[in-house]
């Protein structure tokens, strides 16, 4: 009777587009999990929290993530 | 989350009292039972305030303390709860401590210092007291599921129905699902990566050169425009929206006035009833004189009423005739027979004779009774014609019993229709004093100006409706002059890495949000649907169905469909326990379709609810762990009376049980002096079946009886 969490919703939204994603699935799962997790912390601004998100998509990127 | 143990200290009456509740899987349920008056309501109000703070009590400054405390006298009021929470896969043990200072100002008012609230995380490397305890708190139990978390069974129809307006409880619906759901974490993080995504977008073409600079330009000016419309038509919508409630309101109040009556109407109605009056009064008036009139005519009348006897006397007179003593023949054939001087018998009558003075003495005789006769006679005649005139007019119904019938019943007729005639009058006159015209010509106005107001509304929609399609269509040309700058640019595989990984990320989001709104709120929907089915014991499908089913629709409201198909309103058409069943199932399905780990503490769940609903209430919200699918805690206020008839399910079900008693019960219903001289309310760990000399009571009006005793 419980339906899928908004975390597996994510999960199976990027793991269904193998070719869009291909390569950095894992990578986009973490990514959203960590700023679901920032979210619920209230510990930060949401000035600094989107601060952070784009620091780690920007190390993302410079890993070279390839697209497919 | 799940409660392991609570602790009042100075708490109302509940000074030194801790409860413990069970957390295990083959028995969820914890069983308080508690009299009324005995702390049921204490312990939710204890339990919330520790959780939420003095904001969420129903009262804006209540007393927390006992209310025996005196005046002037201050007290450290504290609530102690522990519990256990998961959080990022793992489970951590928690004390939450809040206290106050509180001093009682007057029989009724207190004064509070400040709160205190301190949470301490227990861990094997040591306990962590934890900063921003409200923070941690909030994100643990959202406030806005307050009333899931921790309900009042007898209030329990409020969060669906009753004292809330139809607004209101689609937001509570609305923000229960989405705070259980999720979708407010969602949203913030859709928030988070828009920003970002545009802040990389601007970044990559700060890289591209000057024409994709140009178009990002563009396409953030579209955005900001975008998002500028978009804010607004949320502005006007939000006034459309405050404009028909306001429509509805005028509308119901003036329904309600006009549902007293046209003015006009009535002063025609009233005109009319003193009209009739008048009549009725007329005619009553001509009856009287009828009346005075067949009194008068008393010959009539008196046949009327005399004529048995004028009958009786008319049959002796009539014999008197047919026998011939009246009209009496005899004085003139006597004075023949002296004139002939013969009598009849041929004898002599001459002068002298002794028979002639025989027949002289006769005549002597008849000459005396001949008046008698006479007047016998006369009354022989007229009873004769007077009864014959009787008879006629009897016939033709004009006796004086016959009009003295129709008279009583013309008589009763007029006085019915003056009455109906004056409570006419009455009705309208009372009517015309309730009416307060210079309201409705006020509403009439307000009405008419918010039709105007409303299609000023529905009109700036529309336009804006029509220049977010046409900045959307702008955009969608923009991007495109975007995108096709960004192949001919060189040298910006990083910035466009970054800034698709962005756009990537949001897409997930958006559909991810879309897909949990849809299939959650429709996973609750049916779940609901089959819990209030099994409670109520419906089962659409077989004859004599009372529900078809009961669903939340689009606008976050909870209906209620009948057998027929009609939309029955849960405020009015349900009875008290399919409203208890429906707000629970509710509460239910949100649960489980989130898969919540929350405690459920439920006052009263079950208030007079009995026979079968309330054997299944209880047995669909204390299923184990393992038959339920999902892990939860639930804790439920009982009085004795909710207990009686569900003792078993309640044995089987129950990992943990006690009752609450309070001193002032004594002697009146419990059994044992406690030998206090102030009032106040101790636990014992007594189940539901069970007593000790701090239960015991006389009548043991919940529990089955023989239960054993236990110190």
């Amino acid at each position: 009777m419980a339906v899928s969490s908004p975390q597996e919703v994510l999960k199976d939204q990027i793991f269904s587009q193998p070719k869009r994603y291909e390569g950095y699935h894992e990578d986009l799962v973490e990514i959203l999990q960590s700023a679901l997790t920032a979210v619920k912390a209230l510990d930060e601004t949401p000035a600094a929290r989107r601060a952070r998100l784009g620091e780690v998509i920007r190390a993302k990127a410079n890993q070279a993530v390839v697209r497919g | 989350m799940k409660l392991q143990r609570l602790e009042f200290r100075n708490f109302k009456l509940l000074d030194g009292v801790v409860l413990e509740f069970s957390d295990r899987h083959d028995r969820p349920l914890t069983v308080i039972r508690a009299a009324n008056g005995s702390g049921k309501t204490s312990i939710l109000w204890g339990l919330t305030w520790a959780l939420y703070g003095q904001g969420a009590l129903p009262l804006a400054s209540p007393r927390l303390g006992p209310s025996w405390q005196a005046v002037g006298a201050p007290m450290v009021v504290q609530v102690i709860v522990n519990f256990t929470h998961e959080h990022l896969g793992e489970t951590a043990k928690y004390t939450l401590t809040r206290s106050v200072e509180e001093t009682p100002i007057s029989e009724n008012e207190v004064e509070h210092k400040s709160e205190i609230l301190q949470l301490t995380r227990h861990a094997e490397a040591g306990d962590q007291i934890l900063k921003d305890a409200d923070i941690y708190l909030r994100e643990m139990f959202p406030i806005r599921l307050k009333d899931t978390f921790l309900t009042d069974g007898d209030k329990v129809q409020g969060f669906i129905s009753g004292s809330h307006d139809r607004k209101e409880q689609q937001e509570r619906v609305k923000q229960a699902t989405r705070s259980v759901l999720g979708l407010d974490t969602l949203e913030a993080v859709q928030l988070d990566i828009e920003s970002v995504e545009k802040k990389l977008r601007k970044e990559l073409a700060a890289e591209g050169g000057k024409e994709l600079e140009e178009a990002e330009a563009a396409l953030a000016a579209c955005d900001a425009e975008l998002e500028q419309l978009r804010t607004r038509r949320n502005s006007v919508e939000l006034e459309r929206s405050r404009i028909d409630d306001g429509i509805r309101d005028v509308e119901t109040e003036l329904a309600s006035l006009r549902g007293i009556g046209d003015i006009e109407l009535l002063n025609a109605q009233l005109e009319t009833a003193k009209r009739d009056a008048g009549n009725v009064e007329a005619d009553m008036a001509g009856l009287f004189i009828q009346i005075r009139g067949l009194l008068k005519s008393s010959e009539l009348f008196s046949w009327g009423l005399a004529e048995t006897r004028l009958r009786a006397g008319h049959r002796v007179l009539a014999d008197l005739a047919d026998r011939g003593v009246i009209p009496g023949h005899s004085i003139g054939v006597l004075q023949d027979r002296l004139e002939l001087r013969e009598c009849i018998c041929g004898e002599s009558l001459a002068d002298g004779t002794t028979h002639r003075e025989h027949v002289m003495s006769l005549l002597d005789e008849q000459a005396k009774i001949s008046q008698e006769r006479e007047r016998l006679t006369a009354t022989f005649h007229r009873t004769r014609s007077g009864l014959s005139e009787f008879d006629e007019a009897k016939n033709d119904g004009r006796d004086f019993d016959t009009v003295r019938k129709q008279v009583i019943d013309r008589h009763v007729d007029l006085s019915d229709r003056l009455s109906e005639v004056n409570k006419r009058r009455i009705d309208a006159e009372a009517k015309m004093e309730g009416i307060d015209e210079a309201r409705i010509q006020d509403l009439v106005k307000r009405l008419a100006q918010y039709r105007q107001d409303l299609l000023d509304r529905v009109e700036q929609l529309g336009a804006l409706d029509r220049d977010i399609r046409a900045k959307d269509d702008e955009r969608t040309i923009t991007e495109k002059r975007f995108h096709e700058a960004q192949r001919k640019a060189t040298g910006i595989a990083k910035a466009e890495a970054r800034y698709e990984i962005a756009t990537d990320l949001r897409r997930v989001l958006d559909e991810t949000i879309r897909i949990v709104k849809s299939n959650c709120v429709d996973a609750v929907s049916s779940r609901m649907n089959e819990l209030f089915m099994e409670i109520v014991g419906s089962n659409p499908d077989l004859a004599g169905a009372v529900f078809k089913r009961v669903a939340i629709n689009e606008s976050s409201e909870i209906i209620v469909e009948s057998a027929e198909g009609a939309l029955l309103n849960p405020d009015f058409e349900l009875n008290g326990a399919s409203q208890r069943a429906l707000t629970l199932a509710f509460i239910w399905a949100l649960m489980e379709v989130a898969s919540r780990v929350a405690p459920r503490v439920i006052d009263t769940p079950l208030g007079m609810t009995s026979g079968g609903v309330k054997q299944r209430m209880v047995n669909a919200i204390t299923l184990p762990v393992e038959e339920h699918g999902l892990d939860y805690q639930i804790v439920l206020l009982l009085t004795p009376a909710e207990i009686r008839d569900i003792e078993d399910l309640l044995h089987e079900r129950a990992g943990k049980s006690q009752t609450l008693s309070c001193s002032k019960d004594y002697p009146a219903e419990l059994k044992h002096d406690w030998g206090v001289s102030r009032p106040e309310i101790r636990v014992c760990r007594c189940g539901h079946d069970q007593s000790c000399a701090t239960c015991e009571r006389k009548v043991e009006t919940g529990a089955s009886s023989g239960g054993a005793s236990r110190d």
